[in-house]
């Protein structure tokens, strides 16, 4: 942004208002590491020593780490299935040209509208009538309705915004549109679906509404969380476990983000 | 109506410089630009016209110099404040407002009544020739309706200068041509300052007054179109402003204000332009346009003077010939002959008779 | 490329789409159909008469409890809108227009407390608000109070100071997106035309940033209208939304249809609600102020 239209100056007040901003963001967010090395099971004020304790009993809490195990395998089979289902049906969508199309799309991001408690009660009330037992399965599925959107989303303006000259000329070049789309389409779509893999697990991982309704005699980690806030015993090793998951999330972002840059500088030469 | 050459100012930049980081977009630059000129900054992408451009508007702060206006102080002026508005290049045409809204943005501090309001913009709308389309939105008008929206949008608030910043960049170029005619049409009727940018010589040819070159942040040279083309004060400018033919020679004597000048294979010239700075021996450039260069392909025809060479190269295009001839063993010398000639007339081999029209000049370097 | 509409192409299309197609039908058409027919079904205690009847709906303008719980939960979800779009608002503003080169690290930064459970940033909140929480020791300990606050927790009010701050980061997104889309250009035409930067801001920028404020006041008025692990955790007996009770008829309650009729009333209330919100943000005088001269 140009110096003369009035912003050359520096915008103390927003920066001001920044620091305000992110302490009320981050404060909540800040107690979870703080208690889980707090040397008490209740999480209250005053903050007795400090301890690891906690992280050593999280190792130990076979249900807790059950429960994270459950979490894990079900995101990852969401997040999988999901993307498939999302670059498939984007892919139809910004290139078939398919006639009602467009309320297609406002069909399939439905869930993104509609409260998760409707949700919930609803897919619950089908497996009720179907007589389907509730498991993990029933959990996947319901997250797969949940994620489908965000995968769409996101895939329809990768699609949307990609360059069709390559397609063409690769088509130009002799190859059809199944081959075109794995050796042309798919490969710069990349950051798109890592992208869609991405935001999928990590809803599907901290889904928590959907996941209490469909759930049965396996629970995942929100859920078995859920039962813990009232015994507040197991609860610093939740949050120790929480801690371990914000910290790792961080550090994959981090990787990420410096594999990005490693990746362009290849390509681009190094940035100066 | 908008009255001719009242309200219009010139303007004065004494070394104005602009760094970004650690470069150096515009370096030490001085203007003079009188009231009422069609006035443009010419040169290369890259060259340090637009950021010039931009510190006049008060869109960039100078990091040293002075700029004024009808000899007001506004260096440190913030935009709005300033007598000047601009014609953005992208042309920043508010999309939430339809026409109407656009051009009557900038009126709101004149807190006008609605009636003199919608007066003074059908005004500004009918200078450019624009009435019909007042209540449409940008995203509804052709690149061409676009750009007269956003010159009536500057023009209503009767700047004393108006800035362009290549306002023209977008159009084809049968359009382009139109709208060069009526924008100079548009500031003889109105007669403000303009200040316009291009990187297209022909352009600022065709429009301006006077022409600053600029180049690497500099200004190379200001002068009229004519004086740029016949006297470039430097290598820079005259190669930048349409073909030239440069080649070394030696002062060889000096009589009276006449210097004799042995250039090589292309034997002795005489210039009687007097250059007091210069000595017997002295080495120098010396140009002459494509244009001043004559060919005879009939030995008959030619002057005892005239130089023998070989045409190596020739480019046919319909209303004018470019040819180049070598001449022993200095480098090609470029002819331009105007006027209907067959296409083969100057076959690669030829053998051709070299005479130059007018003077050479002599380039600093 | 424009070659004409061939049947395998729409045929290929489609097949591609149906997997997910069906996935959405099943998992989405089907059970909100259900939803809708079973409410008009009576449930005691294990048995379901599936004979359509109004008995549920009856009910539900008959107990005074669940159109009020219904008003609170609207009311609940619209300060913690107007909450955090205006708090998100500033923040969107600073990183579109000032964000630079670390636009990026500004956002990750602000998507970072997403990362946590959901469930533990409302446990933290409690952990704040509570009699021995953070505000209160820290009040205590500065000598502003002799005895803990016990207002703080256990209300609407906390209900919304909780979901607002879970919510920030969502919510900033779409405002930011529509802020940055912003051309630069436009700004200095504004202000090459005479406007300081109030002006610029209230004539141009906050007009172009609409569409996004709607779509992050839809976003986040929603889903919070339906929670109930919110109330559950922060909102005590007074904080009790709509979302509590219909959980309780598929829970301890065990009246499912009577869940499903409540259900589609918070449907019915949130549509017509996002629908006004949308239409009057989009149509307010006060947000067409640049537009003033007029055909």
């Amino acid at each position: 942004m140009s110096a003369g239209a009035g912003v050359g100056h520096r915008p103390w007040a927003l920066y001001g208002y920044a620091v305000f901003f992110l302490a009320f963001l981050y404060g909540p967010v800040l107690l979870l590491p703080l208690f889980s090395i707090n040397d008490s099971t209740q999480i209250a004020f005053p903050i007795r020593s400090f301890t690891l304790r906690w992280y050593r009993e999280l190792a130990q809490d076979q249900q807790l780490v059950v429960a994270f195990g459950h979490s894990v395998s079900v995101a990852l089979v969401v997040c999988l299935i999901t993307t498939a289902l999302g670059v498939a049906s984007g892919w139809a969508l910004t290139r078939h040209r398919l006639p009602g199309s467009r309320s297609i799309i406002g069909f399939m991001m439905l869930p993104l509208v509609v409260p998760g408690l409707i949700l919930g009660v609803s897919l619950l009330m089908v497996m009720g009538q179907l007589g389907i037992e509730l498991s993990l399965l029933t959990v996947a599925i319901g997250h797969m309705v949940l994620c489908l959107p965000f995968s769409l989303a996101v895939m329809m303006s990768c699609f949307e915004g990609f360059d069709r000259s390559l397609e063409e000329a690769s088509r130009d070049l002799g190859e059809g549109m199944f081959a075109t789309f794995l050796r042309v389409v798919l490969p710069n779509a990349l950051p798109a679906v890592i992208s869609s893999l991405l935001m999928t697990f990590t809803i599907s991982f901290d889904e928590f509404v959907l996941s209490f309704f469909l759930s049965g005699s396996q629970v995942t980690l929100p859920v078995y969380m859920w039962a813990q806030l009232r015994f507040p015993v197991k609860l610093p090793s939740v949050l120790a476990l929480a801690t371990l998951i914000l910290l790792s999330s961080c550090l994959l972002i981090g990787v990420a983000e410096s594999l990005r840059r490693m990746g362009r500088e290849n390509r681009e030469g190094a940035v100066p | 109506m908008i009255a001719p050459h009242a309200s219009s100012q010139g303007i004065r930049v004494e070394q104005l410089t602009k760094d970004f980081g650690g470069v150096r977009a515009v370096d030490g630059v001085d203007l003079d630009i009188g009231a009422g000129q069609f006035f443009s900054l010419l040169g290369p992408s890259g060259c340090g016209k637009t950021t010039l451009l931009r510190m006049l508007a008060g869109l960039e702060v100078p990091t040293a110099g002075r700029i004024q206006i009808g000899g007001a102080d506004i260096t440190h002026e913030p935009p709005e404040r300033r007598p000047t508005n601009m014609v953005f290049q992208s042309y920043a045409l508010f999309p939430h407002l339809d026409v109407r809204g656009n051009v009557g943005y900038g009126l709101r501090k004149e807190r006008l009544h609605r009636t003199a309001l919608r007066e003074r913009v059908d005004e500004a709308l009918a200078l450019v020739r624009l009435d019909e389309l007042h209540a449409r939105r940008p995203h509804e008008l052709s690149g061409g309706q676009r750009q007269r929206v956003a010159l009536a949008r500057a023009l209503i608030k009767r700047p004393k200068v108006l800035l362009l910043d290549e306002p023209l960049a977008a159009l084809d170029k049968r359009l382009r041509g139109a709208m060069q005619e009526e924008l100079r049409e548009l500031q003889r009727r109105v007669g403000i300052t303009f200040v316009f940018v291009t990187h297209d010589q022909d352009e600022a040819f065709a429009m301006s007054d006077r022409i600053a070159i600029m180049d690497g942040g500099k200004v190379l040279q200001v002068a009229s179109p004519a004086d740029l083309y016949r006297q470039p004060s430097c290598r820079q400018v005259a190669a930048f402003v349409g073909d030239i033919n440069l080649f070394p020679g030696r002062i060889e004597q000096i009589a009276g204000p006449a210097l004799c000048i042995a250039a090589g294979a292309l034997g002795h010239l005489t210039i009687s332009t007097p250059h007091p700075e210069l000595a017997v021996g002295a080495a120098v450039t010396l140009a002459i346009r494509p244009e001043q260069v004559g060919l005879a392909t009939d030995p008959d025809e030619r002057t005892p003077q005239a130089l023998p060479g070989t045409v190596a190269k020739a480019v046919y295009l319909g209303d004018r010939t470019y040819v180049s001839v070598s001449v022993g063993a200095a480098a090609p010398i470029l002819a331009c002959l105007s006027g209907l000639r067959d296409a083969d007339a100057f076959y690669v081999g030829r053998p051709v008779w070299i005479q130059f029209f007018g003077e050479v000049s002599i380039i600093a370097d | 490329m424009s070659r004409p509409k061939s049947l395998t192409e729409v045929a290929a299309g489609y097949l591609l789409l149906s997997p997910a197609l069906a996935v959405m039908l099943l998992g989405v058409g089907v059970p909100m159909v259900l939803l809708v027919v079973s409410s008009f079904w009576t449930q005691n205690y294990v048995s379901i008469d599936h004979a359509p009847t109004l008995a549920n709906y009856l009910k539900f303008f008959e107990r005074p409890l669940y159109a009020t719980l219904l008003a609170r939960s609207l009311g609940v979800s619209l300060a913690t809108t107007i909450a955090s779009v205006v708090l998100a608002y500033p923040m969107a503003y600073l990183i579109a227009f000032h964000g630079g080169k670390h636009r990026a690290t500004w956002l990750v930064v602000v998507a970072v407390p997403f990362w946590t459970s959901y469930l533990l940033r409302i446990f933290a909140w409690k952990v704040i608000l509570g009699y021995n929480g953070v505000i209160n020791s820290g009040l205590l300990q500065l000598g502003l109070i002799d005895q803990p606050l016990g207002i703080l927790l256990y209300n609407p009010l906390a209900v919304i100071i909780t979901l607002t701050q879970s919510w920030l980061p969502f919510v900033m997104l779409p405002i930011y997106v529509s802020l940055a889309k912003i051309e630069p250009s436009l700004r200095e035409a504004a202000a090459d035309l005479g406007d300081g930067a109030f002006h610029r801001f209230t004539r141009v920028i906050w007009p172009l940033s609409i569409p996004g404020v709607i779509s992050a006041a839809l976003l986040v008025f929603i889903p919070t209208v339906g929670d109930y692990v919110t109330p559950a955790l922060v909102g005590g007996i007074s904080g009790t939304l709509i979302g509590n009770v219909i959980q309780g008829q598929f829970g301890r309650a065990n009246n499912w249809p009577m869940g499903a009729a409540l259900s589609v009333m918070m449907m019915i209330t949130v549509t017509a609600a996002a629908v006004i919100i949308q239409v009057s943000l989009a149509r307010a005088r006060w947000v067409r102020a640049g537009a003033r001269v007029r055909s």
